[in-house]
């Protein structure tokens, strides 16, 4: 059985000016010991994605339909009470902002403590000593001294760190995280990507990245996704995306990012045009106004999702349906 | 902690000096004669001699301002004119009284404020939400001049339940903390659910979620705490002004506090009991001030290290 099932997942924001699809049917699975990254451009449903998993979608969103299969129970059926149950013990999440996410006015130290003291049958002391040694497992330097220290006597590195220790210190199934590195400088992005990839194989923790980094993606991923206004347009194993990308977003997205080997004077390609508005997203395709390669069909009806060969390679464009061939042959598309 | 205090405290002492010369000149930026003022027209001008004297109007500004600090340092503010007791054991004597008002005053207020301002934000735009901004306007647009009566009405008049005015046990003390409990309360349920909101929107507010925490230590322990940091900026003011006396309140009510013994010199021209009053209160918005920047302290680490 998945770790995670996500199935016809759809997650609407009914507002004043109409409703906003985030996320619309979108599907995917997580194996135990996987890290699937979630990418795409700001606003195109990543984060309420995750967010919806732990049950933390704020108004006025919420869940429409789908379900969330966690070892086999559906997390979207469960009562709040219930649901609580499972964050910061079986599912943990850790968010973009170092500097806002830990509470101003409370010691770090006991900010890690009391996820323990709510959850696990623990004394005080046990609780303190089993934070130190996490803060010592995120390679704080002076854990002891840290475990005492307010938030904004740390560094956004250092809060970062903390919340990875508080985030695994239950020894979860599932880390969610969602652009973890993206406030931080280059120089500990890449501490700290580390930090999670050692800590998730050491702990055996399965982890959702969200980032719109695909050099992160192809850092850490096992699987990948790529979301485009509010769904799952390529999906697969890093390695089938990055070498063989079909989605034209997905193209376009690796294209933009500058390689080694570019040529000095080449320019980098850029998708033209913005995410579209969700409240009225466009007909068909919701990513035609915005491609190179669109057909006619694209602005008419919505492209079926298709499996490339039997591999896990998974993508919805019309460009390699039947009907519409496209750029890839037939023998590439079947994979014999 | 210590060191911000010290500072804190030291930062006091240019305000007392500034809130000292302003009382001291304050007998003489007033237009006119104020001892002809005090005496009125049929006074002689042997006893306006008199009197100029007694208050040491007669001397050069300076030895004036000199001896009136001497005085200050000795706890000396001079002698009142109409009972000729020392100004500052009358000032003392009515303290009490204001202290109380203000202790359940503030009690009431925060009663009602911090849970009816919290329900609000936590169920935003909901029936709580709305009754309780409904309260908050009323509570802001009645006078006390008119919500003192009208509790003296109802609960003195027609039940019979307490007494409508005086000085006494605890009963007595009921109607004016309610009057004066009421007004703070409307603007500081605002203010816990304004604050409130903003802080619920805070990233630390969905992590304490992400981690299972209980609603109630969510809201309690991570919300609420933060939210009350601007709170007490305005709560520390209003308990400012309410030792330095209720005026209109302490009236209704006939409570011998310092408000009404102000409005009393204020009415026999008796200006050094005027000038006693106006330093008092001055002095305690500055210790109130004190206590406030100390509390932000313990609340929020981030001031308390700085």
């Amino acid at each position: 059985m998945a770790l995670l099932e996500v199935k016809n997942l759809r997650v609407y924001f009914h507002t004043r000016e109409g409703t906003v699809k985030a996320v619309d049917d979108v599907s995917f699975t997580l194996e135990k010991n996987e890290t699937l990254c979630l990418v795409g451009e700001s606003g195109c449903g990543k984060s309420v994605t995750a967010l919806s998993i732990i049950g933390l979608i704020s108004n006025p969103g919420k869940i429409e339909s789908g379900q969330i299969l966690f070892e086999g129970v559906d997390l979207v059926k469960l009562k709040k009470s219930e649901l609580r149950k499972f964050r910061g013990t079986e599912i943990s999440m850790i968010f973009q902002e170092p500097m806002t996410s830990l509470n101003p006015s409370l010691k770090v130290g006991f900010q890690i403590v009391e996820l323990l003291l709510e959850h696990f049958n623990v004394s005080k002391t046990e609780a303190k000593n089993l934070a130190v040694e996490f803060l010592k497992k995120v390679k704080i330097p002076d854990a002891v001294g840290t475990y005492d220290k307010y938030p904004h006597q740390l560094s956004g590195g250092m809060r970062q760190r903390v919340m990875i220790a508080m985030a695994l210190i239950s020894k979860p199934s599932l880390l969610i995280a969602d652009e973890p590195t993206t406030a931080l400088d280059v120089t500990i992005q890449l501490q700290i990507l580390e930090l999670i990839r050692d800590l998730k194989n050491s702990l055996g923790t399965s982890v959702i990245l969200i980032t719109h980094d695909m050099g992160v993606v192809a850092n850490l991923a096992d699987k990948v996704a790529v979301m485009y206004a509010g769904k799952i347009v390529e999906s697969g194993e890093v390695f089938e995306v990055f070498e063989n990308p079909l989605h034209p977003y997905t193209v376009g997205l690796l294209g933009s990012i500058p390689k080694l080997d570019t040529p000095k004077n080449s320019r980098l390609i850029s998708i033209p045009g913005n995410v579209p508005r969700l409240i009225n997203p466009p007909k068909g395709c919701r990513f035609h106004e915005r491609c190179s390669r669109k057909l006619e069909i694209c602005e008419i009806a919505e492209p079926p999702e298709m499996t490339i060969g039997n591999s896990n390679h998974r993508i919805a464009c019309w460009l390699y349906s039947d009907e519409f061939q496209g750029a890839v042959d037939t023998d590439e598309r079947y994979g014999s | 902690m210590i060191r911000y205090i010290i500072n804190r405290l030291l930062l006091t002492i240019p305000v007392v000096i500034a809130v000292s010369v302003l009382v001291f000149l304050f007998i003489h930026l007033i237009p006119g004669d104020p001892v002809e003022m005090m005496l009125g027209e049929t006074a002689t001008i042997a006893n306006v001699e008199e009197i100029r004297h007694m208050l040491g109007l007669d001397k050069p500004l300076g030895i004036q301002f000199l001896d009136f600090m001497k005085n200050l340092l000795k706890g000396d503010l001079g002698k009142s004119i109409v009972s000729r007791r020392p100004v500052m054991q009358i000032v003392l004597e009515r303290y009490p009284a204001t202290i109380k008002l203000t202790v359940a005053s503030a009690i009431v207020a925060l009663i009602i404020s911090i849970p009816l301002g919290t329900l609000a934000a936590v169920k935003h735009y909901s029936w709580i939400d709305n009754l309780s901004m409904i309260f908050a306007l009323l509570g802001v647009s009645m006078p006390n001049f008119w919500l003192g009566p009208l509790l003296i009405i109802l609960f003195s008049l027609t039940l019979g339940w307490l007494p409508p005015s005086g000085y006494g046990g605890f009963k007595y003390i009921i109607l004016p903390a309610i009057t004066l409990g009421t007004a703070m309360s409307a603007s500081l349920t605002r203010l816990v659910r304004s604050s409130m909101l903003e802080v619920l929107d805070q990233e630390y507010i969905k992590t304490a979620r992400a981690k299972g925490l209980r609603e109630r230590l969510v809201i309690y322990r991570h919300a609420l705490r933060n939210a009350l940091i601007p709170v007490i900026t305005v709560f520390g003011m209003q308990i400012g002004s309410l030792l330095s006396g209720a005026l209109i309140t302490e009236t209704i009510f006939s409570w011998p506090g310092v408000g009404r013994l102000f409005i009393e010199s204020i009415f026999r021209r008796d200006f050094p009991l005027v000038q006693g009053c106006v330093l008092i209160i001055a002095l305690t918005y500055v210790f109130v001030n004190f206590i406030v920047d100390i509390t932000y302290g313990f609340i929020n680490p981030k001031i308390r290290y700085e």
